[in-house]
């Protein structure tokens, strides 16, 4: 997917001006983060954060053990009849599923819910080799039927008003005519069950690689990823090198406290454990199964000091609890992944020239480290990149020579006391009304007099009155 | 492709390792925890979760009442599909079934609007139902029929995930991976993704049922 980070000030606009889509996204984000709180913390807040400090100890520990686990995780896969894959790229990732596509003669797709194949752009790929690609996720496919992008990792269209989404049922999926919801998710359900009987080839994500047991676990609601995972004679799961765990331990943990901090669920309705192809004793199933690990920029951010963000299980928690993605929704942000994490791994992964604003779009007020299962330092990250920003060059000009000029002024005590002293009488030249943007802050009130002396100045005369009054 | 993979071990292994010092605790917190081995507890609390995810059950006290339900369940339809009957713990299932002329479908017919099926165990933490394929333990009565009846035996209940995990680890880590599938259903199938309205049975069954048996 092409990257439009660098546009993110004015996606941000444009989100703000539209009342509907601020509406939806702070709607669907607060519920969120509500039912979050509630069910992380559903044993009280010190057992919640236990949970929490368990799952962050077992991630990292699994990318401490990464290249191993990685190893011990294709044997077993393979043991259990899974064909192992691996892509450098996205370039790589697409390839190696045309082929499969090829040697399978595979004319239909249905797809369950996955951030990779989007990070990838896997349905280009395959509709322009002419095959059918249908997303089943209810979300996704409004998304796809609507030609829109997901604006969020769990919830696809919460920028989404009901009456958009009735729309596009309406004029690009000919629904008749309806304002409920349960008749619009029954017409999807009886329009995408066909796809499902008919499709040749499942292509799913996967939400943890259980390295012990060579498992390919998913989490679901709506039963989609069942029929992807079931009905077509193919499935392939494309996986990010940094899902695998270690034991089914480590795994109940993770994929138990993932739907507390995604939905508010205890457990999704679907946690799904695939070992593979049909075994020769059972009576359906997909004949191949193939996991295709996907690198596409992991492997540098393991090598450098973002490693803690490979820690993500891609809740959305952190979208949820965001100042700054409650209002602008996930679009602004330019590419697959928004709010904090996408502002962290969207310059990772594509580079920090490529999503210079990403950095800057938060406020610091660190929740997202409050709220995330896995207690990744989002905010110590973005801080972390914006001081790579500067190391990097890539900050305006005008910014350095002021920064650059302020701690030229600052460091010696001399200009510093001289600043203070031109400041407050700098402070008397102000107009009653300020001009330009600074007018609005005028407008409606007094500007407050500057006092006459610098604080430094009223601290000597203070030092010197206490002096006499001793 | 091989040297795609040679390529990401290398890159993996190019610096020091991350999280060196990371202590793995010798025993986890249970996620939802339950701290009772009792089996009447265990059922109730069983019932319980799984009514608050939208489950209908059903507490029967001998296979003949159980067979009823079902019958009752199914009212005027004539065709389902099913697990083989060796695989649902109701022996007088079949008998039942023929008596009351219903046709048993290929177990992937998508026009039947019943699914029967067993289940390997539960969990009463959840109110999760595990489902693994197997000989005669089809996917499809699960994933296709608008509803889905699961026959439970009361005896396999588990406290909590972590329990069945660990029953899973003393019976052989390494026999786990013979069923391709092992599924934890947690209710019927369910979206919220327009407007963050609920709504039952998008893809899967609207309907769950569960009839215990002793």
């Amino acid at each position: 997917m092409k990257v439009r980070a660098n546009d993110f000030l004015q996606a941000a606009r444009s989100a703000l001006d539209d009342a509907d889509l601020r509406s939806a996204v702070t709607f669907g984000a607060e519920l969120g983060y509500s039912k979050r709180q509630a069910a992380m913390y559903a044993e009280g807040k010190a057992y919640g954060e236990a949970l929490r400090a368990q799952a962050a100890v077992i991630k990292r520990k699994a990318l401490n053990r990464l290249p191993e686990l990685l190893f011990q995780a294709e044997e077993n896969l393979q043991r259990n009849g899974f064909e192992v894959l691996w892509a450098c790229d996205a370039d790589e990732a697409n390839r190696q599923v045309l082929e499969i596509v090829h040697t399978h003669g595979v004319r239909s797709v249905v797809k369950s819910k996955s951030m990779v194949t989007e990070e990838v752009a896997l349905n280009q790929a395959l509709e322009l080799d002419g095959v059918e690609v249908v997303e089943t996720d209810l979300g996704e496919y409004i998304v796809q039927i609507s030609d829109d992008a997901p604006s969020h990792i769990v919830v696809p269209v919460v920028h989404r008003t009901k009456a958009s989404i009735r729309k596009s049922f309406e004029e690009e999926a000919g629904m008749p005519p309806t304002e409920d919801v349960g008749e619009m998710t029954a017409f999807a359900r009886s329009h995408l069950r066909e796809k499902f009987l008919s499709a040749d080839m499942g292509v799913s994500g996967g939400n943890f690689i259980i390295a012990e047991t060579g498992s390919l676990c998913l989490v679901a609601n709506e039963g989609n990823a069942r029929m992807v995972t079931s009905l077509p004679r193919v499935h392939v799961a494309l996986v990010g090198i940094e899902k695998v765990v270690s034991t089914l331990e480590d795994y109940a943990t993770l994929t138990q406290v993932l739907p507390r901090s995604a939905t508010g669920q205890t457990i999704t309705v679907y946690t799904h454990l695939i070992n593979g192809p049909r075994r020769t004793d059972e009576g359906d199933g997909p004949e191949h199964v193939y996991v295709i690990f996907v690198d596409n920029g992991r492997s540098q951010i393991y090598n450098s000091k973002y490693v803690e963000a490979l820690a993500c299980i891609r809740c959305g928690a952190c979208l949820n609890a965001c100042p700054v993605y409650k209002i602008t929704g996930g679009h602004a942000y330019g590419w697959v992944y928004p709010g904090p994490i996408g502002a962290v791994i969207t310059p990772l992964l594509n580079g920090l020239d490529q999503a210079k604003p990403l950095p800057n779009a938060s406020s610091l007020c660190g929740l997202c480290k409050d709220v995330c299962p896995v207690e990744i330092d989002l905010p110590g990250m973005l801080l972390e990149l914006r001081s790579d920003l500067v190391e990097e060059k890539h900050s305006p000009r005008a910014w350095d020579l002021a920064l650059k000029l302020w701690s030229w002024l600052w460091r010696d005590p001399t200009k510093y006391a001289l600043m203070g002293v031109l400041g407050a009488w700098g402070g008397k030249l102000l107009p009653d009304k300020l001009p330009g943007i600074l007018g609005g802050w005028t407008k409606s009130r007094m500007l407050p007099e500057f006092s006459k002396k610098s604080f430094r100045q009223q601290w000597q005369q203070h030092q010197l009155e206490r002096g006499e009054n001793e | 492709m091989n040297k795609s993979r040679s390529m990401i071990f290398a890159n993996l292994q190019k610096s020091p390792r991350p999280f060196a010092d990371i202590q793995i605790p010798e025993n986890y917190l249970p996620v939802a925890p339950v701290n009772e081995r009792n089996p009447e507890v265990l059922k109730e609390r069983f019932v319980a979760e799984s009514k608050k995810l939208g489950c209908v059950v059903y507490q029967t006290n001998d296979e003949r009442d159980a067979v009823k339900v079902i019958i009752n369940l199914l009212k005027n339809d004539t065709k389902v599909s099913a697990w083989d009957f060796d695989q649902i713990s109701l022996p007088g299932l079949e008998d039942g079934l023929e008596n009351s002329d219903i046709e048993i479908a290929a177990h992937d017919d998508p026009h039947v609007e019943f699914g029967i099926t067993g289940a390997s165990a539960a969990l009463a933490s959840t109110g999760s139902l595990i489902l693994d394929s197997g000989s005669g333990k089809f996917r499809a009565p699960s994933i296709l029929p608008p509803t889905h009846i699961v026959v439970l035996k009361e005896s396999s209940i588990f406290a909590t995930f972590e329990s069945w995990v660990a029953h899973q680890r003393e019976s052989g880590i390494e026999n786990f991976s013979q069923p391709s599938n092992i599924v934890l259903v947690s209710g019927a199938s369910r979206t919220a993704d327009i407007a963050m309205e609920l709504v039952m049975g998008m893809h899967g069954p609207k309907e769950l049922h569960i009839l215990l048996v002793p």
